[in-house]
Order: C-alpha cells, then structure tokens, then sequence
C-alpha cells in the first residue's frame, strides 16, 4: 500500500489504548502507511498529549485504566476539535451513541482487522482535509455530487432529488466513511428542536436509497449502522 | 341514635294500646270484656314478638288502665271492680314476658346465624385469595383486608421477605386502613423467636402483637390496632379468631413450602442450563482456537518451507477463525443480556429493509457462496421495533440458513405485510427440512439436532430469536417449504406495524 500522501508533512496520529500488545500492533501498521504515531497508555497523559501535540487524530479506547474513555472525549473537547475515533469493546449500541454524543467522531468495536481501522482513520483525515477545502464534486463507485451545481447524477444519469433528500445526501457527503448519528442528521437536516422526529429521517432514507441504489436493500452507498446511524461508504 | 331507636320502640307499645282502644270502641256494646281483654292481649303480644320485652310490658301495663277507663264499668273511670278483669291483667303480662323472651331468643338466633354466616364467607373469601395469589406476597397483602371485613379492626402483618434472609421484616398494610402506631421492635423479637415463651403481647402503643407459627417454624405477625383485645370477645368470636388465624397460618406455610420447592427447581435448572452452556461454548471456542494454534504454529516454525500460496491461506484462517470466535462472544454475552431478564428494549420507528440492509452486509463473507434472493414488498410501513435486535434474530436466522443447508442452494428472503396488518418476514431454503419432531425441540435452549456436529454453534440461536419476537408481542416460527426444506418466519404484530404507508 502505497502512502496516501507521500508530499504533505506526515499527518500525526495518537493512540491512547492501555493494553501493550494492541498498540504495538496498531502502531506497527498505521506507521507503515506513513503517518506519525504518538502513544500512551493512560487517560490523564493521552489528554495533556493531545493539548501539547495537537494532532490530526486521537485514536481512543473506552476502557482505560485511569479513567471512563468518555470523560477523556470530553475533556479533549474543551480544547480541540480533532477527530477521535473510539475504540470499544462493548458490545452495546447505548455506548456508541454516548460516546459519538459526548464528541466522538467514529468508533470501532473490538475485535477488528486493521484494514478496517485504517480505512476510518482515512475516512477521518479526509473529512478534516476537505472541511477546510471543500470538493466541488464528490465520486464513488457510479455516484457523482456536484455541490456548484446542486446537480446528482448514478452512472450517468441524472437524479431528481426533493430539497430534504439533497439536504441529507450532503451532510453524508460531506462526512464520507464516518458515521452520522440519527441526531446529528435531523440537526443538520431539519434544524434544532428535531433531533427526535426519527420517522421523518427514515423515510428520506429510503427514498434517498430508492433513487440512488441499484438494489436499496444491498445499498453500496448508503449504509445503515443499525441503532447508531448511517455511514456513507466511499470506495478507496 | 340508640335513645331514638328506644324511645321509637316503647312509642310502639304505647300505639299498640291506642291500636287495641280505637279498634275496639266501636263494638263496645256488641262484645263483652273477655273479648275486649283478647284484643289489648293482641297488641301486647305483637309488641313483645317484634319490639321486645320492655315495650311489650308498658303496652301490658297500659292496657289495664286503658281497659278500665274505656271499657270497664263505670266507664271512663280507672276503677276495676271485676276480679276478672285484675286476672286479665295478669295474663297480658305473663303474655308479654314470655312472647318477648321466646321473640328475643329467636331473634339473637338469627343474628348470630347471620354473624356465622358473615365469618365462614370471611374465611372461604381468605382461601380463595390464597389458592388464587401467585406469590406469598401477594396472598397475604389481602389479609388484613379480610380481618377488617370480619372483625371490624385494622390489622399489620409483618413476616420477613426472604426466610433466609431474616434481617429485614416487611410490613403488610391494607391502603385503606386507618393507619396506627406499633413497636417494630416487639414484633421482630417475636419473629425472631427471642420472646419465645409469648406468643403474643402489647406493646407501649396499645397495639398487640400475635405470633402464627407452623409446627416450631415461625411464620409471621399479626399486628392489631390498639383497643382490639381477644379476652373480651365473645366466644363466637373467640373461635372465630382462632379459626382466622389457623387458617393464615395454614396458607402462609404452604405458600411458603411451594416458593422454596421452586426455588430449588430454578437452582436445578440453572444449574443444567449453566453446564450445557459451558459445555458448548468450550466446543465453540476450542474448534476455532485449535485452527489458529495450528495455523500460526506452521506460519512460525516452517517459515522456509512454505509457499507464499500457502502462507496466505494460513493467515486467512487465521483472520477468518478469531473472527468466528469474535462471534461466539458476542452472541454468549447477548444471550447472557436477553436471559438476566432486566433488558429495556430500545424501540424505535424503523426501517425493514435497513435492517435488512446492514444484516446482508454483516453477512456478505458467509453468504457470497448461497443463492440469495430478495422478495421485499415495496413501500412497507414503518415498524415500531428494537432495531438492534430483530437485526440479531435475521442475521441469526439467515446464519442458520447457511450452517444447515449445501453450499449454492437457494435461500429466498421475503417481506410482505400480511391481511390482518402484520408484517411477515420469512426465510425460505432448500435444506434438509424440520420435521414436527425436531421442531418441538429446536427453539429450546442449547439444543441442536446433532450435537456433535462440526458445525459451529452453542445452540442459543433459535431461543434467542423467539425470545426477542416474544419480547415485541409478535412470534417466530418454522413451517415445511412446499417442495423441500423449511421455512423459518417471524411475525411483527399489526399495532407494532405504521398506519401510513411512506
């Protein structure tokens, strides 16, 4: 695998994740795609690392030693807006949304293969990068956005979108590969005061997967993260 | 209200001569004294059999005068000259001192059949709330209701919760009752049989304590408010007391004796239902572990013999091996989630074909060698629905689909509402098919058909599924398929499906 950008200084990653073993082994692999690895292994330092270092993505396990993991995504959140990506082992769906509500950006349950970590810590760089350049013209696998135009086309072919279903298609876009919990979409969508008109959201979404997936209960853009949210999955 | 009632009663035996005067004047030429005594006679003994003995004997002692003045001669004088007349007199009264004697004792008879009557319904009413209760505690939360119904009184049971557990008492109080104060304190000594020589006592409240016991096993307290004392009650109500509190006591032992029979019977259970799991589980877990060990070993000792082909299978199995395991885990702790009986399922409106989206991609590896095919109705309403968890019964259920059926065979998914506003989800193979048999046994926990099979699976799967349906008020199921194979389907039930179609 080649490094994803070998030109631009080497993007800082910090891994906060008690157990040796693990973290030899997530720092071996993600060091080899060539970006900067920071490492601790309790709470209290991973949070001074991250104010000291200020790098472009913590990488957190929930299950900490010193302290909740989800007390550190809020105390890194006092000061800085960098993604953090969770790494949990439990198995419930409520810790997810806790620790996505409290600030995470994505998270990873244990056990999980290394491709997948590596594809959400680009999925997350990506998302940085582009917020601060933003595409004019989003592409995977069949699917093209032109935001200056407003204009939706699937293999070609252009696709008539209501205003809400164009709204949400470009909150997904813009946060491509990462999730997007319920909340954060009616927020983003419909405005404050309707993070809980559920029903409204999954009706879009299935119209939204009517219109641009070949096969809408096999989508290969639109993914359901059952419980949490969606995940608009970008081919690499 | 009680010098009313007795002032109305002797004005019934003042009206009584009144009566007998005003009835007979007209015919006092017509009829003579004897006949004119028989109707004043009347009246007293009508007095004396429905009012009683005190009425009846003014009504006698009236109607001599009233007799002497009115009837007598000289009229309208109180003077008697007859001897007949005096003897008269004495009739009526001995009339009126036996008839309201006989009346009265006739009278309390039927009170107290009606008292008997009253109390054997209090008792038979207690039984049956007994048979009926499903617990001890709620079988003796009716008894204090009951001791006011035949006793007038209110009543505090107090019993301990847990009979090993003898820390804690728990007052049983009637709602409704007229709350009053007791001393806790005595009745726990009781309880704790450190007064043993009494069984029961008063404490500085008023309140009296009464211990029921069963053979030398205590049973619980009986707390009555103060003022209640059974010296003085009369011996219907003595017996009656008596029969009340053997009654309680009675029920409470045999309720008492069942709870700790089930107990033991759970224990058993949990027991069998803890060695089959661990049983399992160990074969799940050692299958895989066995594979990895094997592979890894070979990776890290031949490392310049092997082909890089070879290499790569090695490390595959190895991903593909911990990931089963992976598996395994997350299923035993959901099991262990659903079965501890305290989970909150998380509803929400929901999508099917979501669901059926994300189940699909959970599965892709296992499911890229079966035919799979989609039939899903378009346009499905919304359902109201725990979307993490009817996810786990179809990923469970298609998961099945692929252990148990050959490799290519066809496995259909299909939705569709159904007439009565269900919504019907069925997945149809072409496998090897359940018989009735083995349908009877395949949704009880840890069975499987073969379990020494190679198959991978400890067996909580299909349990597990019917658990989550029950939860949601609606069912799982399995049918034969037409042709061959089966069909396992769950049911979302109408008032969990939307109105609106999207």
């Amino acid at each position: 695998m080649v490094p994803p950008i070998a030109l631009l200084p080497a993007e800082t990653i910090l891994l906060i994740e008690d157990d040796n073993q693990t973290r030899r082994i997530l720092n071996s692999s993600l060091s080899s795609h060539g970006w900067k690895i920071l490492e601790t292994g309790c709470g209290r330092d991973g949070i001074a690392k991250a104010d000291d270092a200020r790098p472009d993505l913590v990488i957190l396990d929930l299950g900490l030693p010193d302290m909740d993991g989800i007390e550190v995504v809020g105390e890194i959140r006092t000061f800085s807006a960098t993604p953090i990506l969770i790494l949990s082992a439990r198995t419930q769906e409520s810790d997810k949304i806790i620790a996505l509500d409290a600030g995470a950006d994505d998270y990873l349950t244990k056990p999980f293969g290394v491709g997948e970590l590596e594809a959400r810590v680009r999925a997350l760089l990506r998302r940085r990068r582009n917020a601060l350049d933003l595409q004019p013209v989003y592409r995977s696998e069949g699917l093209n956005v032109d935001f200056a135009n407003r204009r939706v086309t699937r293999n070609g072919e252009e696709v008539h979108l209501t205003p809400i279903e164009y709204r949400l298609l470009a909150v997904l876009v813009k946060n491509a590969g990462v999730v997007v919990t319920h909340r954060n979409l009616l927020r983003q969508v419909w405005g404050p005061g309707h993070g809980d008109d559920i029903q409204y959201l999954r009706i879009y979404m299935g119209q939204l997967r009517h219109k641009l997936e070949e096969d809408p209960a096999r989508p290969r853009h639109l993914q359901t993260e059952v419980g949490v949210g969606y995940r608009l999955l970008q081919a690499e | 209200m009680k010098t009313s009632s007795t002032l109305l009663r002797y004005s019934l035996g003042l009206l009584s001569v009144a009566v007998a005067t005003a009835l007979v004047w007209p015919l006092r030429f017509v009829v003579g004294a004897p006949s004119i005594l028989l109707a004043y006679l009347l009246g007293v003994f009508l007095v004396a059999y429905r009012v009683g003995l005190g009425p009846s004997v003014l009504a006698a002692v009236l109607s001599a005068p009233a007799f002497a003045f009115f009837f007598a001669p000289p009229i309208f004088s109180l003077a008697i000259s007859d001897l007949q007349n005096l003897l008269g007199l004495m009739v009526m009264l001995t009339v009126a001192t036996v008839t309201s004697g006989l009346a009265g004792k006739l009278r309390e008879q039927a009170a107290i059949a009606d008292r008997r009557q009253h109390q054997a319904m209090v008792l038979y009413q207690l039984t049956e709330d007994f048979s009926n209760a499903q617990s001890i505690g709620e079988a003796v939360e009716l008894v204090p209701r009951h001791f006011r119904t035949g006793f007038n009184r209110n009543i505090v049971l107090l019993m301990f919760g847990d009979p090993e557990d003898r820390t804690e008492a728990e007052p049983v109080t009637d709602k409704r009752m007229r709350p009053f104060s007791w001393d806790t304190r005595i009745a726990e000594q009781l309880l704790k049989g450190s007064t043993k020589s009494d069984l029961s006592c008063v404490d500085e409240y008023g309140a009296r304590h009464t211990l029921l016991m069963s053979g030398h096993s205590v049973l619980c307290v009986l707390i009555t408010e103060p003022g209640f004392t059974p010296a003085t009650l009369d011996p219907e109500d003595k017996s009656f007391l008596a029969l009340f509190q053997k009654q309680v006591s009675h029920h409470v032992e045999r309720l008492k004796l069942a709870e700790e029979k089930r107990k033991v019977q759970i224990q058993v259970e949990t027991e069998s239902i803890r060695n089959s799991l661990l049983s399992g589980i160990s074969h799940d877990l050692r299958t895989p572990l066995t594979r990895i060990l094997g592979a890894a070993s070979a990776l890290a000792q031949s490392k310049l013999v092997l082909s890089e082909d070879s290499k790569d299978e090695l490390t595959q199995q190895i991903q593909d091996e911990a990931r089963h395991m992976a598996d395994v885990m997350n299923k035993v702790l959901e099991m262990a989630r659903l079965t501890h009986g305290d989970i909150k399922l998380n509803l929400e409106w929901n999508d099917l074909e979501e669901i059926i989206g994300s189940s699909l991609a959970r599965l892709s590896d296992a499911l890229q060698e079966w035919n799979l095919t989609l039939s899903i109705a378009p346009n499905l309403p919304l359902i109201w629905i725990d979307a993490v968890l009817i996810q786990q019964v179809l990923v469970n259920l298609l998961e099945n689909a692929t252990k148990y059926c050959p490799i290519g065979s066809p496995i259909e998914l299909s939705a569709h509402l159904q007439d009565d506003g269900s919504l019907i989800v069925e997945i149809i193979d072409e496998g090897p098919g359940i018989t009735p048999d083995e349908r009877a046994r395949i949704f009880k926990k840890f069975t499987r058909l073969d379990p020494e099979s190679t198959t991978t699976g400890v067996g909580l799967g299909l349990s597990l599924c019917r658990t989550i349906m029950e939860m949601h008020g609606g069912q799982l199921d399995v049918r034969p398929a037409p042709k061959v194979g089966s069909v396992f389907f769950f049911v979302i039930p109408p008032y969990k499906v939307h109105s609106e179609l999207p």
